[in-house]
């Protein structure tokens, strides 16, 4: 339809087109034939108002020559315009020139005439009246010659020569006095002999004939003109009606398409399938059948896709909450034992290098030393594990900060490092990406384990041909894309499904904890952000880890400080914990420094701090048999509030929603178990207003190795 | 396919064309006597106007760069030099420019049909400013000032046509305007003296006005010189001048023909005649009478009909001629 509304108006266009160029024609041949009609007019007018001046000119009664000049002049420059070169023109112009010059003529002689006629008239009477006295005769004679020339039809040549003959011979001033007068009268009649010949040959001119002939032909042709013209504008007329008719229905047809495809989208698939059946062919209907199934054999698969990787992030969420669950139980229970397990051993460490050894064999003394250092290296692996497994339950615990990707990633590296220069070379690739918003430490942790993992895939160690390649990229997202790649032997298929799954390792017994990518996964979901492997077809493996962008200040994490200040002054510090080991262990570590407090029971501690004993730091176990951190402080803050403000939650885990809960609205300072000396001491420090310059002299601590 | 049909629907709409007419020669009044008042002069583009002016008096259109036509058209006198040239036709008396729009020929012979062919003459003549077109054009070419006005005032610049309609403007705009006598004519009664009066009626009477009439009181007709008496030699010792139209037509009739001089300045335009042989008016109307009228006009009556001749020349630009 829409082809053959286009044909349509392209022969409508081109045949109003052809009428209009003939119409053109037409008009502007008729535009001539006018003006020529008009200059023709122009003629005849000028003819009759040369005939009639000339006719006033002999009769005496035109009063100058101006208006006759100048119509002359312009019928030639009439004619010279509008008729030169056309048919007819040269005969035109030609009788023209011939009517100038006899016009030009007749205003000579007619001028002659005229001025001899003025002085016929006015020499006569005088003449007459001279002679009257001496001559009555010749004085009736001249009287009479005289008006028989001024107003006959023809001068009396003959009478006129015999009295110039007898003029001759008469005496005095009679002689010369009748000889003008009879010079005149004959030069008059010669003057108006040429007067009439000028005027004959003027009459015979027929300049107006060849008007007339001229004006015949152009009559003729503008009549034929104007019918085709006519006939023309007709077709014209009918081909704009045509087409406007056809613009008017393509317009139609044009708009009720457009109606119909609003409508099409509107509704179901279906409706558009019938629109479009209505409109195209069957070609065209068997086309969009098939693209039609086949977007949606797309959108199937992509459904089923989505389906199936919905299902297993399912899976997976669902068996690291398990974990989550599971890892909040344990931790607590194994960090309040790991606490004192790694505080004694630091103590014992610590007496055992200032304190004299009871024995003097140096041999046994380094073996002791090792085996405490071995079993420190335990007790922190050991926490290690619990710490990371107690990503899993918490949820919004670390600080967040706006961070610049590169910045961890580099230190990530720093620290693989060691790990990796003997297995790999390893490679930059970074683009320009903006920041995110996150924890350091857990970021560097993902990046850390994916370098490290890389790293620990090659089987053979050959850094020349091994290569890990760190790619950072800003994402169509707006997000950050960063890039572990290695050229290893990439992950097998069956394997991929699990690789975050928590526990699954492929690495050998007691190399890996098996919790590396799924921690990594629950760190970078904690971010926002989406993690994800595979195992391209060109080799090697790929992780990529897509963080959304973090807007806002950057905020630099906050310094660690020094590991343990000195201390102005001894703090008092009440220690509350229904673990006696725990208790102990702190008293101990706390002790060389500052007063510990250590208060097993709860309501005991209650009392005390109610009182007006002076505590500097109240540290207070959240998970107690019988009664928890949380209604110790609710009973403070009741009695004396003002003791709130130096209380500090210590915890294994919060293993209850409620405590979950607690913590993440709670305005206390919380330290996590298993805790260390250093630890202990910066947050006394804060508490004291220890100033942060002072350097610690303490050694670094397990937990932080 | 909308603009389409715009143009059509538009092109349907433009085809009546008008018809020109011949409009009626410029009018004055006195127009139903001998004598009429010279006409105001029409208007044309000021800018053209100015450019002739310019061109008129430009010395660089001659071909020793010294010599304008205001040289010997002095337009600040009588638009005339009051002198004779030698031609190589002869001697020839300098024509005054002021009213030579009025003319309907052009130079004593009537050689040329408007003022715009006449231009030639002067311009290309030996004795006059012996120059050539391509000499002015190229002169003008190189003149910053002439380039910037023709474009200025022609889509075509400079061009010897767009010379030619200059200084016709420029020619066309020197009349002589309100004479004693046109004013006369116009009904005001003190306009001209008793005196005045008395030689107009005799300058009709003796029969002067048939061939000097008009507004320009002659030069719109052609007549021989010597009907009565011949002032020119049978010796043969005439010159091509002194032929008259022969000289242009070749035609026998035409000899000593010659085209009627206007007298509207004769009495600021001496010497008379073609070859400007005669150095007084009185001498000249004395002789007109005698070679053209076959009458001994008295002295009083020349008197009469010069006082008469006084009342002609009417003021250019607020100046009396």
């Amino acid at each position: 339809m829409n082809r053959l509304l286009r044909i349509a108006a392209a022969v409508f266009t081109l045949a109003i087109g052809a009428v209009i160029c003939m119409l053109w024609r037409s008009t502007s041949e008729i535009d001539a034939l006018e003006a020529r009609q008009a200059a023709l007019s122009g003629l005849e007018a000028l003819e009759a108002a040369i005939s009639r001046d000339v006719l006033l000119a002999r009769s005496g009664l035109l009063a100058n020559y101006d208006r006759l000049t100048q119509n002359v002049d312009r019928s030639t420059a009439i004619a010279e315009a509008s008729f030169r070169g056309g048919p007819h023109s040269q005969e035109l112009l030609q009788a023209l020139a011939q009517q100038e010059r006899a016009v030009e003529d007749f205003k000579r002689v007619n001028a002659l005439a005229q001025t001899t006629f003025a002085h016929l008239r006015r020499e006569t009477p005088s003449l007459a009246a001279r002679l009257e006295a001496v001559d009555p005769e010749l004085a009736l004679e001249v009287s009479s010659l005289g008006y028989e020339v001024l107003t006959g039809p023809r001068a009396p040549t003959g009478a006129i020569e015999a009295l110039a003959a007898r003029a001759a011979a008469l005496d005095g001033e009679r002689g010369p006095a009748v000889r003008r007068f009879t010079s005149h009268a004959l030069r008059l009649g010669e003057f108006r002999a040429e007067v009439d010949g000028a005027v004959t040959r003027l009459s015979v001119l027929r300049t107006a004939d060849q008007i007339a002939a001229l004006r015949a032909a152009t009559d003729g042709k503008l009549a034929e003109r104007a019918i085709s013209y006519r006939r023309e504008r007709v077709a014209l007329g009918s081909g704009v009606a045509l087409l406007l008719a056809t613009a008017l229905g393509a317009y139609a047809a044009i708009s009720r398409r457009n109606v119909q495809l609003a409508e099409a989208i509107a509704r179901a698939r279906g409706a558009q399938l019938e629109v479009r059946m209505l409109a195209g062919s069957l070609e065209a209907r068997v086309l969009e059948r098939t693209r039609t199934l086949d977007e949606a054999r797309g959108t199937l698969a992509a459904n089923v896709k989505e389906l199936e990787a919905t299902r297993d992030r399912l899976l997976l969420a669902d068996r690291m909450n398990a974990v989550g669950q599971m890892a909040a139980g344990v931790a607590h229970e194994i960090n309040n034992p790991l606490t004192y397990v790694m505080s004694n051993l630091e103590f014992v460490k610590e007496e055992l290098s200032t304190a004299t050894w009871p024995t003097t064999q140096p041999e046994l003394r380094e073996a002791v030393v090792g085996a405490l250092d071995d079993a420190a290296t335990g007790a922190a692996r050991v926490a290690a594990i619990v710490k990371s497994l107690k990503t899993f339950s918490r949820v919004e615990e670390d600080s967040k900060s706006s961070l610049d990707p590169h910045q961890v990633i580099e230190s990530s590296i720093a620290m693989a490092i060691h790990v990796v220069r003997h297995r790999a070379q390893l490679v930059r690739d970074y683009g320009d990406v903006p920041r995110v918003v996150g924890n350091a430490g857990r970021l560097g942790q993902v990046v850390l384990n994916l370098v490290v993992n890389a790293a620990q895939a090659f089987v053979a160690t050959d850094p020349t041909r091994n290569e890990i390649r760190v790619v950072t990229r800003r994402h169509a997202s707006g997000g950050v894309l960063i890039q572990v790649r290695d050229n290893g032997p990439g992950i097998p298929a069956q394997v991929l499904p699990k690789l975050f799954t928590p526990f699954f390792t492929t690495k050998p017994v007691g190399t890996g904890t098996g919790l590396g990518l799924s921690v990594a996964m629950s760190i970078v979901g904690s971010m926002g952000g989406t993690i994800s492997a595979e195992s391209p077809a060109t080799g090697g493996a790929l992780f990529s880890v897509l963080l959304p962008s973090g807007a806002g200040e950057p905020r630099a994490d906050p310094a660690p400080g020094p590991a343990a200040p000195a201390f102005a002054r001894r703090a008092r510090v009440m220690l509350i914990d229904d673990e006696e080991l725990i208790g102990r262990a702190l008293e101990k570590e706390l002790g060389r420094q500052h007063d510990v407090v250590f208060v097993r029971d709860p309501t005991q501690a209650v009392e005390r701090l109610c009182s007006d004993e002076p505590f500097d730091v109240v540290l207070c176990d959240l998970m107690m048999p019988s009664m928890s951190g949380m209604e110790v402080a609710e009973l403070v803050r009741r009695k004396r509030p003002a003791r709130l403000a130096s209380l500090v939650f210590l915890t294994g885990g919060a293993c209850t929603p409620e405590a979950r809960a607690f913590l993440g609205a709670c305005p206390h300072e919380v330290v996590e178990k298993p805790v260390s000396g250093p630890a202990l001491a910066r947050l006394l420090s804060r508490f004291l207003g220890t100033p942060a310059a002072l350097v610690s002299l303490t050694k670094p601590s397990l937990h932080e190795s | 396919m909308r603009i389409p049909l715009v143009v059509l629907l538009g092109l349907l709409g433009c085809a009546s064309p008008l018809a020109p007419r011949p409009d009626e020669p410029p009018d004055s009044v006195g127009s139903d006597r001998p004598i009429r008042a010279v006409p105001r002069p029409v208007a044309a583009d000021p800018s053209r106007i100015e450019l002739g002016k310019r061109l008129f008096h430009e010395p660089l259109l001659s071909r020793d760069g010294r010599t304008s036509c205001a040289t010997c058209h002095d337009t600040s006198a009588a638009g005339t030099d009051n002198d004779t040239h030698l031609s190589p036709m002869g001697r020839v008396n300098t024509p005054t420019v002021f009213n030579a729009a009025l003319n309907y020929r052009h130079f004593w012979n009537a050689r040329a049909r408007n003022l715009a062919d006449q231009i030639d003459g002067p311009l290309l003549g030996s004795a006059e400013m012996n120059s050539d077109w391509g000499l002015v054009l190229s002169r003008l070419a190189v003149d910053a000032g002439y380039r910037r006005a023709f474009n200025a005032t022609y889509p075509d610049g400079l061009t010897v046509e767009n010379i030619r309609v200059a200084i016709v403007a420029y020619e066309e705009t020197l009349l002589t305007l309100d004479a004693p006598f046109d004013r006369h004519l116009g009904g005001d009664a003190d306009a001209i003296d008793a005196t005045q009066l008395r030689g107009y009626e005799l300058f009709v009477s003796y029969g002067c006005s048939s061939c000097h009439q008009g507004a320009n009181v002659g030069g719109n007709l052609t007549q021989k010189l010597g009907i009565f008496a011949s002032p020119f030699p049978n010796d043969g010792t005439s010159t091509p001048i002194d032929e008259g139209m022969l000289a242009v037509t070749g035609d026998e009739a035409d000899r000593h023909r010659f085209r009627v001089p206007s007298l509207r300045l004769a009495v600021r335009t001496a010497p008379y005649f073609h070859d400007g042989a005669i150095a007084t008016l009185d001498e000249a109307v004395r002789l007109m009478g005698e070679y053209q009228l076959g009458v001994e006009i008295p002295s009083e009556d020349r008197a009469l009909i010069m006082a008469f001749l006084e009342a002609l020349p009417g003021s250019y630009q607020g100046r009396r001629l």
